[in-house]
Order: structure tokens, then sequence, then C-alpha cells
């Protein structure tokens, strides 16, 4: 008897030994893979081991995407209204401040006191759990959440929301711009196809670095990535990359023309202009009611 | 009668820990609470610093999944076990009656589920402090009312034990104590789209059945929420002995009607 707990001791031992040093060990090897090539991805569709561990990478960034979201909230859970709810007075609504509010038609999962009909239970469920009014909240600062978004896109490199979403946050931190641009440029190394991060890239070079040389073929690139598919086919956050990379080159453009303007250079800014004046009428065929493509055809109309 | 009530259940509890502690079940517990602070530490480890909710949400998580896997299998064998060992019979023998035969095997699994918590509590306040983070007086409260929780699913195992095989009985219990949350989710999510009788139905089952989600405080401490009000903390412990009590009685009335 004493021999087994001698081995179990032994077994605790070298597994914390094996804790301090394995990470050091692999730490070298420990990056996100590039992007599959497709036959990459067809041997990993035939590989059950691979697909199951795939399964997994992909269940824990998902679950690192809902902790993110939770981060955000105080731990309060925000679910989308049932119809009946989208009118119900009593039903507690999740709304931001006026500044920051991309909530729309949400309410608490747990419900407020006055749509619950558990009394008691209800109220034990709201001191026990976190809750909180969520009328005009106020999200907690991003910064707590960042290390999350490396490690989504750890477990998952394909993850390309924990990409555009974490350098979202980060690039508008103080100090963080070259942490999230760099984080991007990984996202697009391990996912060359992404419209997202192609938009996301531009808009950074753009607006934040002041480098429309690079924004461009960023904004180029998301634009033919996007013709390439059928456009039924992308998703709500493809669509919107679409439209943000058709927005983006049309400032691009417009602000290139107008320095071109006060630089004397006419023939140059007309060029520019036209090509910018293309680009919002192409907009609009898919986006007709885009506003930075209309404002731009009306200040720019066609000679 | 009541003094020689608890010495007849304090002395099969205590059975009941000799017998766990001779198969090392909590030699198994401390070995997996190693396991937890090995991965913890691994995760320090690659440098994903900051994570701090994030730790102390996968700290709590093996904590509560745990310690409710070690309850539901210290009380779904205690019944069964003594039937098929047929170590039933001597001690039914003895002036011993069936229903304090179930209050003793309650009491024995209780309290080898609340050593489990208090080893799993120790390492995971050991962990998170050796973390720097300090989760204050709230996950005391938490480790109460996992206690209550705890108590309250070692009673319905034990009854379930008396309906059903060892197996079926940690499947049940396992679903109950995992599935709390979904349950309680569902059930409001669907008492919006129902209405009269179904709506009764719906709210009549929510209300008998034992909402254990209700004792889970891990996403307050995770998140770092102020110490609940003592107020909850009484009426989670009165929620806890009611539906243990109705339990019980049930397992009880069961128990005498089963042939051995």
């Amino acid at each position: 008897m004493i021999r087994s707990e001698v081995l179990w001791g032994g077994v605790c031992v070298g597994l914390l030994s094996l804790a301090q040093v394995v990470p050091g060990a692999v730490r070298s090897e420990f990056k996100a893979p590039e992007g599959l090539t497709q036959r990459e991805r067809e041997v990993l569709e035939e590989s059950a081991v691979a697909s199951l561990f795939g399964e997994f990478r992909t269940s824990l960034a998902d679950f690192l995407w809902l902790e993110a979201d939770k981060y955000l909230h105080n731990g309060v859970t925000v679910r989308g209204m049932l119809e009946s709810e989208k009118s119900d007075t009593k039903v507690g609504k999740v709304t931001g401040t006026e500044a920051h509010d991309h909530h729309e038609n949400e309410t608490t999962v747990i419900p407020s006191k006055a749509s619950d009909w558990r009394h008691t239970l209800g109220e034990l469920e709201r001191e026990t759990q976190p809750y909180q009014n969520m009328e005009g909240h106020v999200e907690k600062d991003p910064k707590e959440t960042l290390p999350l978004f490396p490690a989504m896109t750890l477990a998952n490199p394909h993850f390309v929301q924990g990409y555009v979403n974490g350098a979202a946050r980060m690039v508008r931190l103080p100090g963080k711009l070259e942490q999230g641009l760099t984080f991007l440029l990984e996202g697009e190394r391990n996912n060359p196809e992404s419209i997202e991060i192609q938009a996301m890239l531009c808009e950074v070079y753009l607006v934040l670095k002041q480098a429309p040389l690079t924004a461009e073929p960023h904004g180029l690139k998301a634009l033919a990535l996007a013709r390439g598919r059928d456009f039924k086919t992308l998703t709500e956050d493809e669509a919107l990359a679409y439209c943000d990379a058709y927005r983006w080159l049309i400032l691009l453009y417009r602000n290139e023309a107008d320095t071109q303007k006060k630089r004397g250079e006419q023939e140059r800014a007309k060029a520019i202009y036209a090509v910018a004046r293309s680009l919002a009428v192409e907009c609009l065929r898919t986006f007709p009611d885009d506003p930075t493509a209309h404002r731009f055809l009306s200040e720019h109309p066609s000679p | 009668m009541v003094r020689q009530k608890w010495i007849i259940w304090g002395a099969l509890a205590q059975a009941a820990v000799l017998e766990s502690v001779r198969r090392k079940d909590l030699y198994v517990a401390m070995i997996l609470s190693v396991l937890m602070i090995a991965a913890a530490t691994l995760v320090g480890r690659f440098g994903v610093s900051g994570l701090e909710i994030f730790l102390k949400s996968v700290t709590l998580t093996v904590i509560n999944l745990l310690s409710t896997v070690l309850a539901v299998v210290f009380a779904a064998r205690q019944m069964p076990e003594e039937m098929s060992r047929r170590t039933i019979y001597p001690l039914l023998a003895r002036p011993i009656s069936r229903t304090d035969l179930i209050l003793g095997k309650f009491f024995g699994a209780s309290i080898l589920a609340a050593l489990g918590l208090a080893v799993f509590g120790v390492i995971g306040w050991g962990a998170l402090t050796l973390y720097g983070l300090h989760p204050g007086a709230i996950f005391w409260q938490y480790l109460l009312l996992r206690l209550f929780v705890l108590v309250l699913l070692c009673a319905l195992t034990v009854t379930l034990s008396v309906f059903m095989t060892p197996q079926a009985t940690v499947t049940m219990a396992l679903l109950a104590a995992v599935g709390s949350q979904a349950f309680s989710q569902s059930v409001l999510l669907m008492d919006k789209t129902v209405s009269g009788g179904g709506q009764l139905v719906l709210r009549a089952v929510y209300f008998l059945l034992p909402e254990l989600n209700l004792f889970d405080l891990s996403a307050k401490v995770s998140h770092g929420w102020k110490p609940i009000a003592f107020w909850a903390i009484g009426a989670l412990f009165l929620y806890a002995l009611f539906h243990s009590a109705v339990s019980l009685i049930v397992a009880s009335l069961r128990f005498r009607r089963v042939a051995l």
C-alpha cells in the first residue's frame, strides 16, 4: 500500500515538474499555423483525430468569444428579445450610452423584477447571479478583455471575428496601435482570404497610420475577394466589411485627389476623382443606401 | 430516542466515510487537485497574462465540476453496494430501520462531499492566491452555497439510487446538476411562448424541481462582485433543507416497499 502511495506521489511531483519544463520547451513552437491550403483542409477533413481536435479548438475559441462579451458586461448575460417582448414595457431592455450603443432589441437572460413570475426564486437568482439593470449601461474597460483575443486565435487561427474585434479594440487604446496591427497581420497570414481582415487593415493604415499607399492594396484586395464570391453567400460581417472596403477606398481616393488638386495637379486630381466616382457607383449597386457613396457623388458629380 | 437515532445515523455515516477512505476516493480527489494546479501553472507559463477573470472562472469551474462528480459518485453507490454485497441484511437485523439506513447513507455521502469540497476549495483558493488573485469574502460564500447544493445533490442521488441502477443514478444526477441552468433558462423562455394550461404545468414543474443553479456564485466571484446579502444565504439554506427533506422522505417511502 505504501509503495503505491509513494508511486502516486512520484506521479504528482512528475506532473508538477512537467508543468514547469514543458512550456519552456514548446514556447518556440507555440505559434499559430499559417493559413491552410485547400489540399491541407481536405487532409484535415479526412483525419478523424484532426477533425476532433479542430472541433475542440473551434469550441474553445467560441467559448472565449462569449467570455469576452460577458467580461464587458460584468458577467451579465444578454440575449435577443422575443417578438412578444419587443413591445412589453416590463421587460428590461439592454441599451448602451448615447456615445456607445450597439445593442438592439436585447434583454438580460435573467428577467427583470417587473417581468419575473418566480417572485422569491427570481429574487434569489438576481442576487446570486450577475444581474443589473442594463438600461444605459457602461461597458467595462475593454483592456481587460484584450488577452482573450490572442487566446482565442491561438486556439483557432481561423477565427476571423477574434482577429478583427481584438485588433479593433487594441488599435484604439493608447500605445496599443502597433500591437493591434501586428495581431491583424497575423490574422491576415492565417486567413489570406478574409474580406473582414483586409477591410480592417485598410482602415487601420488609412485612418490610424495615415499611410494611404499601404492601405490601398488591402482595400482593393477586400473588394476583389468579395467580388469573387456570390453576394448571397457572404455572412453579415463579410457584407459589412465589403461595404467598409468601398467606403475607405472612396475616402482614400478623395483625399488623394484633394491633395493633388491643392498641388495644382488638376488632371491627376480629375483622374483620381473618376476612380473614386466609379467605386461609389459600384458601391451603390450593391449597397443602395450607403451614405458615404451618396455623399461623395453629390459633392463630386460627374463633370 | 432522538439521541439514539443520531448515534445510529452517525455510525452509518462514519462507516460510509471509512469505506470511502479505505477505497482511496479522497486520494483521487487530491490527485485531481494537484492536476488542477498543474493545469493552472501551464496557463500562466504560456504567457497569457492579464487573464485574471478567466483564471478565476476556470478554477471555479473545476471546483464545481469535480465536487459535483465526487458527491454524485459517493452518494450513488451507497445503497446499491450494500445490497449487492448483501451487507444490508446484517445491518437491518440490528435495531436500524430502513429510514435510518437511508439517512445514515445520506449523512455519510454529505460528509464525504463536504470533505472533497474542502480539499478543492483550499486548492482553488491556493491556486488563485498563487497568481496574486484575491477573490475576497464572496469566495467563502461561494463555498458555503456549494456545500448546501452538494448536500441537496447527495439527497437527490440517494433517492434516485433507490429507484434506479447505479449507472442510471449517476447519469440522472449529473444531468440534473449540470443541466439545471439550461433547464431554468429554457423554462423562462418557453413560458413566454405558451399560455393557459401549458404555462401552468411549466411553472408547476419549475417550482417542484430543485433549481440547483441558484446556489452557484462562481460567475459573481469570477467577475469580482461584492458578497451577496445574508437573507439570500438563509433562504437558500431553507430551500436546500426543504428539497433534501422531501427527497429523503420519498426515498424512505420507496425503500420501505423494496423487497430485499
